[in-house]
């Protein structure tokens, strides 16, 4: 009887760790390329090689290395964080019925987002500099301590608070935002070729230097020649 | 696209007011039409005393002016036609659906006023369904409309074998049954490797072979009603880098042989559809091609043939274009040329060159006809070619600003026709005359447009403003000197000089209109002579500026706050404005436009408002000026949580002039009785009474739920519409004949899905139509039995059904149609339709009957 109680008591645990883990489940990552790691909330150590499809919960700690590469899908509306090489950041979220609140805190590196017009909540990207908050655009982040933010708008509108002395900027469409660390704030025309590329871009610039041969023997195995060439 | 845009207004105001003829256009308005996606439209002709000529249905974005005409193709009796996804905007979608008779008879839906009181569809956001918890709507396969986001892979992704993710999210749909989730991956379940919690599907199937993927997840609701299957296709390759030097493709290639028998008439139409689309790195791409059987020399061009490359910065179509030009210069008129769009955000210029109306060379008479001097032979039939060049360089992107700046030239090819035909030449005794009305023509239009947006596009203030001269014959030429030395009215003094009134103007060293030929031939013909009417006083103001003739304007505020879309419209198109590239354009009209779309309840609940206030005469030439107000309200409700979706429209349509009693015209000339009163000889005269007031009001409610019994879900469907057109003039004089017109229609269906794959579908429905000119009402009572049952996993599908259509009335007659057919999938990329018909009808009116047989039998080839 007592090993009953104890198996009920054991799967009412169970099944409350479940609910608990799943009602925080926020984002799914749907590519991961190079060095990237996650740090699930209450670890200490850092996991490497994160794969395609790991479920993302509130306050995961996300860090690409010097060829990382990873993108993001929040599971409420598709918004999407792609983050690129050398990069940092916790992502959290709370969750209501209706929506999911979303925060980045990104301590340093580059990240696109791809925001889907926020239902309820809010979508945020903290940085050590400033605070941005967004409606639905398309934007570039490289964030650095030291130097400060630079946003890249792509589409929509971002408005970004300078931590230091909470001056606005909005950064519209083809605008680019700086924040530095000392409170200043400005924004002027993106300058052609100034912001950053999709790493699928540049994947590509880069493959058009290769020329690929693929062979294939009796068996059917198949070999590929790759000659790289400048 | 249609011809002749001058004989489509014709035939539009011939419609405008049109009861109905002698067949019934039956259709069921779409329920759920979602913004930027196209609308497939379905119409049944009841064609029982004569044939179908062609269908065509007529649509436009709401508030515009024009329609765009199309020939809705037909498919063993149902003529279908998609309305583009870019006239599905959220303003709404305006339509009317016209079949031609082999009688020269029209039958139209709407039945009542169709061209002034069109069908309105009201189109919701897509965003509008991802706000909805659960949407009780249902999709053509039966199932529920859910919010399940596919997360991964998009739709025609490649993706590297290493990081295929398929990835449906539920947060918005938590009312899924987990049970029931099945998850497959080319037909086969891949559950087994797939993670289902309350938040996510999510399968990660290892070593994908390279080619294309379908992923198709099912899954029902906790009460059993299955969610409409969510299916993604997707390409794999074998590695992160290949993703991106893929070579992207899809397309279709479709062949048909049509072999239709109407009352013992039969008509084989063959054609072949083919669409291909792919990307390279930047560069997309798109092939179309449409042969048909149908396509005849002595005809506009019915084959159409579209290669298409896209660029960030530039896009190039070759081929059979619809341009979106400008608001009144070119919209949606097919040109077969070059539209090439270069696009540097800040700088951008589209330019359209191309053939708008193909020569038709037309006929000669066999025999002449004697004239003084000899013998006289006449052309008719025949049809110039056109040619049009467009261009419009624009600044800014339109994200938040955009002014563009156009030019349009649109010219008849006067030497496309020959006047020496079949042999006959022209001599000092034999001479060739061109007869008919299609006068080689030459038209400019030069426009300006202004877009501000700002707010994510929330506020959109769009102005557009136009200017025309229309040459409407040119098979003479430019003037010359001479010519308009006596050209001006009460000028016929050869004396070099241009006279108008009191002003003179010497032609010593006045420019040869000859010279500016090759922009715009000058000559007596254009319309209007005069571009800009001087006052009372030959003074020329603001006022008459506003009220040039051959100008437009049109000015549009949207607003997008607070769960309501508002839009308010102006607009004055003058009596003279005319443009070859867009020949639908009303004219001699001027109003506004007010209308608010409002979500309410998390898009449970929405409303919507229109007011639209129009008139013509504007250059005050005409007998009378005839005012149309229209008052338009609908509500749509989808309450969710298993209640029924209901939609509710009132139209009220009203036209009056500003005649009165005392212009009644009597017509002295039309004496058709003496009679004697009072001993004296006196006339009986035709009175003419032009006076106008009438109002067509028009109701619709329809309702649809589903309802499940013993493990059979079905969907049930009542639609009731009525519609009454009434003259609000009381003392008419005695003997007018107003065509009062009502009608009401009845329509009940049920659409059933039973546990094995049979799916059925009952439909019956009544229409009555009553007019004050017909001494019985017309009656048509419709009845639909059709079972669906799939084999082999649905590769082999097969059908069965019956239909019964019986009038009476003006027309009497009963008929009946058995039909089967059938879709055989093989081979992943092959797919095979068939259909076979058979018809009796009953021809009460002239004693016959008719024993017709149709086939049709479809090949598909997808790669």
């Amino acid at each position: 009887m007592k090993k009953l109680h104890l198996l009920i008591v054991v799967i009412f645990l169970l099944t409350l760790s479940t609910q608990a883990w799943s009602a925080d489940k926020i984002a799914l990552t749907l590519k991961a390329r190079g060095d990237t790691r996650l740090k699930r909330a209450g670890e200490e150590k850092f996991k490497s090689n994160i794969k395609p499809g790991t479920s993302l919960f509130n306050e995961d700690h996300l860090k690409t290395g010097k060829d990382g590469y990873t993108v993001l899908v929040f599971l409420d509306d598709k918004s999407q964080i792609k983050i690129r090489e050398n990069s940092e950041m916790v992502i959290a979220g709370t969750r209501t019925t209706e929506a999911i609140s979303k925060q980045i805190s990104m301590q340093f590196g580059t990240l696109k987002a791809e925001v889907s017009p926020q239902r309820k909540g809010e979508f945020v990207i903290a940085t050590p500099t400033s605070v941005a908050s967004v409606k639905g655009t398309v934007f570039w982040v490289t964030s650095d301590p030291v130097m400060g933010d630079v946003f890249y708008g792509e589409s929509g509108s971002v408005e970004v608070t300078n931590n230091e002395s909470g001056a606005v900027i909005v950064v519209g469409a083809n605008e680019t935002g700086i924040s530095t660390p000392d409170g200043q704030t400005n924004v002027e025309e993106t300058q052609e070729g100034a912001a950053p590329a999709d790493e699928e871009d540049e994947e590509d610039a880069e493959a058009s230097n290769i020329l690929r041969i693929q062979l294939q023997n009796a068996q059917g195995d198949i070999k590929d020649i790759k000659i790289e060439y400048k | 696209m249609g011809r002749n845009g001058i004989r489509v207004s014709i035939f539009l105001l011939l419609i405008s007011g049109f009861a109905w003829g002698q067949a019934k256009v039956l259709h069921s308005p779409p329920r759920n039409v979602f913004m930027n996606s196209p609308i497939k439209i379905e119409a049944l002709i009841e064609e029982s005393i004569v044939q179908v000529e062609r269908v065509r249905i007529f649509y436009r974005e709401a508030g515009q002016n024009a329609f765009i005409e199309e020939e809705m193709a037909e498919y063993m009796g149902i003529y279908t036609c998609n309305i583009p996804a870019e006239y599905v905007t959220e303003e709404g979608v305006e339509y009317l659906i016209m079949a031609e008779l082999s009688d020269g008879s029209m039958a139209a839906f709407p039945e009542v006023d169709p061209y002034n009181v069109p069908m309105f569809l009201a189109v919701k956001q897509s965003s509008d369904i991802r706000q909805q918890t659960v949407q009780e709507s249902f999709d053509i396969q039966g199932g529920i409309r859910s919010d399940i986001i596919i997360l991964g892979p998009e739709e025609g992704e490649v993706v590297a074998a290493e990081e295929v993710v398929l990835a449906f999210s539920l947060f918005n749909t938590p009312d899924v049954s987990l049970e029931t989730i099945q998850l497959e991956l080319d037909g086969i379940s891949v559950l087994n490797q797939t993670e289902i919690s309350e938040d996510m599907v999510i399968s990660r199937p290892q070593n994908l072979r390279p080619g294309m993927h379908t992923a198709k997840l099912n899954m029902k609701n906790r009460y059993g009603d299955p969610y409409s299957t969510m299916i993604v296709n997707f390409s794999v390759v074998r590695t992160i880098e290949e993703t991106q030097r893929m070579f992207k493709y899809t397309g279709r290639v479709t062949a048909e042989a049509n072999s239709e028998q109407v009352r013992g008439i039969r008509q084989n139409i063959n054609s072949l559809r083919a669409n291909a689309s792919g990307s390279y790195d930047w560069l997309k791409f798109n092939a179309k091609a449409f042969i048909t059987s149908q396509e005849e020399p002595d005809k506009q061009p019915r084959n159409r043939f579209t290669v298409g490359f896209k660029t960030s910065v530039f896009d190039l179509s070759l081929g059979d274009v619809n341009p979106r030009f400008s608001e009144f210069a070119l919209r949606g008129k097919r040109v077969r040329g070059v539209d090439a769009n270069l696009k540097l955000k800040y700088f951008n210029t589209h330019i359209i060159y191309g053939e708008t109306v193909r020569m038709i060379q037309g006929a000669i008479s066999d025999e002449p006809d004697s004239v003084a001097g000899g013998f006289q032979y006449n052309r008719s039939g025949y049809t110039y070619s056109q040619n049009l060049l467009a261009i419009r360089p624009y600044f800014g992107s339109g994200r938040n600003f955009q002014f563009g700046l156009s030019v349009l030239k649109a010219i008849d090819d006067t030497l496309s026709v020959k006047k020496e035909y079949g042999g006959i030449r022209e001599s000092s005794d034999v001479s060739i005359a061109m007869e008919g009305s299609k006068k080689p023509q030459d038209n400019i239009v030069l426009g300006t447009d202004l877009t501000l947006a700002f707010d994510s596009k929330r506020f959109v203030w769009k102005s557009d403003a136009a200017i025309s001269l229309l040459n409407r014959d040119i098979s003479d030429g430019p003037l010359t000197l001479d010519d308009l030395d006596t050209f001006l009215p009460g000028d016929s003094l050869r004396d070099s000089t241009l006279s108008l009134g009191d002003m003179n103007i010497s032609l010593e060293g006045f420019p040869d209109p000859g010279d500016f030929a090759r922009f715009f031939i000058i000559n007596q013909n254009i319309k209007p002579l005069i571009p800009i009417v001087p006052d009372t006083n030959n003074a020329i103001g603001m006022k008459e500026f506003l009220n040039m003739p051959s100008t437009a304007f049109k000015t549009t505020l949207k607003l997008n706050y607070f769960n309501n879309f508002f839009v308010v419209r102006y607009q004055r198109v003058g009596p003279e404005f005319s443009s070859l590239g867009n020949p639908y354009l009303r004219s001699d009209i001027q109003g506004f436009n007010i209308s608010d779309k409002i979500r309410l309840f998390s898009n449970k609940l929405f409303v919507t408002l229109a007011y639209d206030q129009k008139r013509d005469n504007l250059s005050q030439d005409k007998n009378a000026t005839t005012t149309t107000t229209s008052f338009n309200a609908g509500l749509a409700l989808y309450p969710g949580g298993g209640l029924p979706t209901i939609n509710i429209n009132t139209m009220h349509y009203g036209r009056q002039n500003d005649l009165g009693l005392d212009d009644i015209i009597i017509d002295s000339t039309d004496i058709y009785h003496d009679v004697v009163v009072d001993s004296l000889i006196g006339y009986l005269y035709t009175y003419k009474d032009l006076r106008e007031s009438n109002s067509t009001i028009r109701q619709d409610f329809r309702i649809s739920h589903i309802v499940e019994v013993v493990d059979i879900k079905n969907t049930i469907n009542i639609t009731y519409a009525n519609s009454d057109r009434s003259d609000q003039i009381a003392d008419r004089v005695p003997g007018y004949q107003f065509n009062e017109t009502s009608t009401s229609m009845l329509a009940f269906g049920i659409n059933s899905s039973f546990p094995f794959p049979l799916k059925t579908n009952v439909k019956f429905s009544t229409n009555t139509t009553k007019s004050t000119l017909v001494e019985k009402p017309y009656e048509l009572f419709t009845l639909m039995l059709r079972g669906r049952y799939e084999l082999f996993d649905g590769k082999l599908v097969t059908e069965l059904g019956y239909n019964l259509t019986n009038g009476s009335g003006m027309i009497d007659f009963t008929k009946n149609n058995v039909f089967t057919g059938g879709m055989y999938r093989f081979l992943e990329m092959h797919q095979l339709r068939w259909r076979l018909r058979y018809s009796l009808l009953n021809d009460r009116l002239s004693g016959d009957t008719f024993n017709d047989l149709s086939f049709t039998v479809n090949y598909t080839l997808l790669f």
